[in-house]
C-alpha cells in the first residue's frame, strides 16, 4: 500500500470503527426503554374512584388526604361537589382523612361518598359546628 | 390528693416485684390502682400489705384473649388468658379515666367537681391523641399494616387501628419462640412482603437476627410494649407517639 503512513493509519482506524460499531450495537445489552405498557402497568394498580362530598351547610372548604398526600382540595359554593380520583384500592380498603370547615356556626353534617369501580357507593358522615376532621375508612363489603 | 406511681417509667411490669418500701407505700394508701387483667403476678402481696380498696382498672374494660405461652404460670382456659396490654388502645385509656374518676369521687365526694374537671381535661387530651394516632396510621396503606413484634403485646393496638399482628414470642419476654414458629414466621414475612419487624430491648437477639437475615426485613426499631419508657416516652402520650411513629415510618 502506497501513501503516507498517517493516511494509512487513519484509513485502518476508520475501517475498524466501521466494523466494530455495528458489532457492538448487536452484541451489547441495552435496558429496555420505559414503554407505554410499563407505565400503564404501574398505573394499573390505581383505579378511578368517584367521590362526592355533600354538606348541609355551604359554601364550605375541604381537603381529602390519602396516605399523607392531599388528593382533593377546594371550595364548594353548592351543597355537593364531585370528582373522579385515581387511587390504589386494595382489598383491605383505604383510609381517607377528611377536613372541612365553613363560616356559619351551625350543626352540620358532611358526607363523603366513595365509589370504586364495580362496587356500590360507600358513605361516611362527620358532624361539626364550624369544622370537621377525621379518618374515614372505606372497604368493599 | 397525693398520687404515687410505684412502677417507674422504663420498668418491665412482667418482671417487677414490690420492694418493702413499695409495700409500705401501699400500706399507707387509701386507694390502690392496678392495671388488672392478671398483669400483676404480685397482686396477693398488695392485698396482704393494705386494707384499702384495690381497683383493678383493666378489669372494667373489654378483653381480648391471647395464648398463655408454654411457660406461663398464669391461669387460663384452653391455653388462653386475658391480654393485659389494654393501654395500647387510647379508647381503653379514655374508659379507664372514667373508671378512676368515679372511684375517686366515691372515695372523696367533697372533691367531686375537681375530679370531674381534671378528668374532662385529660379526656380531651386523649381525644386529641387518638386523632393524632389515627391520622399517623392513615399514612400507611391498610394492606401494609402487618405488625411482627418480639412480644405479643399489641393486640389492642392492632384491633383499634386496623393492623394484623404476628408475635415472634408468646406472652412474656421470658418465653422463647419455638423453631417451628420461627420457621412459619419467616415464610409468612416473605409471602406478605413485610418490610420491618420490631424488637423488644432485652430479648435474645438471635431469633430476630435469624428472621431479618432470612427474610430481608429490616429491624423497625424498639417499641415500648409493657408501659412507659424513658425520655420523651416517659408519659402515656409520649409512649404512644413513639410506638406509632416507629411502626408507621418503618412499614411505609
Amino acid at each position: 500500500m502506497k501513501g503516507s503512513p498517517l493516511v494509512r493509519l487513519v484509513l485502518v482506524i476508520a475501517a475498524l470503527l466501521a466494523v466494530l460499531w455495528p458489532l457492538r450495537t448487536l452484541t451489547s445489552h441495552h435496558d429496555s426503554p420505559q414503554t407505554p405498557t410499563a407505565v400503564k402497568t404501574a398505573a394499573n394498580s390505581e383505579v378511578t374512584v368517584h367521590m362526592v362530598l355533600t354538606s348541609t351547610t355551604w359554601p364550605f372548604s375541604f381537603e381529602v388526604t390519602h396516605l399523607g398526600k392531599v388528593i382533593w382540595k377546594g371550595d364548594s359554593s353548592a351543597s355537593s361537589i364531585a370528582q373522579d380520583i385515581p387511587l390504589s384500592f386494595p382489598a383491605e380498603g383505604i383510609d381517607l382523612v377528611l377536613n372541612a370547615h365553613w363560616q356559619e356556626e351551625k350543626q352540620t353534617a358532611i358526607k363523603l361518598e366513595v365509589t370504586p369501580p364495580d362496587s356500590d357507593p360507600m358513605a361516611r358522615t362527620l358532624w361539626g359546628t364550624t369544622q370537621v376532621g377525621d379518618v374515614l375508612t372505606f372497604s368493599k363489603p | 390528693m397525693e398520687v404515687t406511681g410505684v412502677i417507674k417509667p422504663g420498668i418491665d411490669p412482667h418482671e417487677y416485684e414490690p420492694t418493702p418500701a413499695d409495700l409500705a407505700q401501699v400500706h399507707d394508701a387509701k386507694l390502690v390502682l392496678t392495671s388488672g387483667k392478671e398483669l400483676e403476678s404480685y397482686q396477693s402481696k398488695l392485698q396482704e400489705a393494705t386494707t384499702a380498696d384495690i381497683l383493678k382498672v383493666g378489669d372494667h374494660l373489654p378483653s381480648l384473649k391471647m395464648k398463655s405461652g408454654e411457660d406461663s404460670n398464669k391461669p387460663g382456659q384452653n391455653g388462653m388468658i386475658q391480654d393485659p396490654h389494654w393501654w395500647h388502645s387510647v379508647a381503653n385509656v379514655k374508659q379507664a379515666t372514667k373508671v378512676v374518676r368515679d372511684e375517686l369521687i366515691k372515695l372523696d365526694p367533697s372533691d367531686k367537681a375537681e375530679f370531674e374537671q381534671n378528668a374532662t381535661t385529660y379526656l380531651a387530651q386523649l381525644t386529641e391523641l387518638d386523632g393524632w394516632v389515627k391520622r399517623k396510621v392513615a399514612e400507611l396503606p391498610r394492606d401494609k399494616r402487618k405488625l411482627v413484634t418480639s412480644h405479643d403485646a399489641f393486640q389492642y393496638f392492632a384491633h383499634e387501628y386496623g393492623f394484623t399482628i404476628e408475635a415472634i414470642e408468646g406472652i412474656s419476654p421470658e418465653v422463647e419462640a419455638s423453631n417451628r414458629h420461627v420457621s412459619e414466621l419467616i415464610d409468612q414475612i416473605k409471602n406478605q412482603g413485610v418490610k420491618a419487624i420490631f424488637l423488644e430491648t432485652g430479648l435474645n437477639p438471635k431469633v430476630t437476627e435469624e428472621i431479618t437475615k432470612e427474610t430481608g426485613a429490616k429491624s423497625g426499631g424498639s417499641l415500648y410494649p409493657d408501659g412507659l419508657g424513658t425520655g420523651d416516652a416517659a408519659t402515656y402520650s409520649g409512649m404512644m407517639k413513639h410506638n406509632v411513629t416507629t411502626i408507621v415510618d418503618a412499614l411505609k
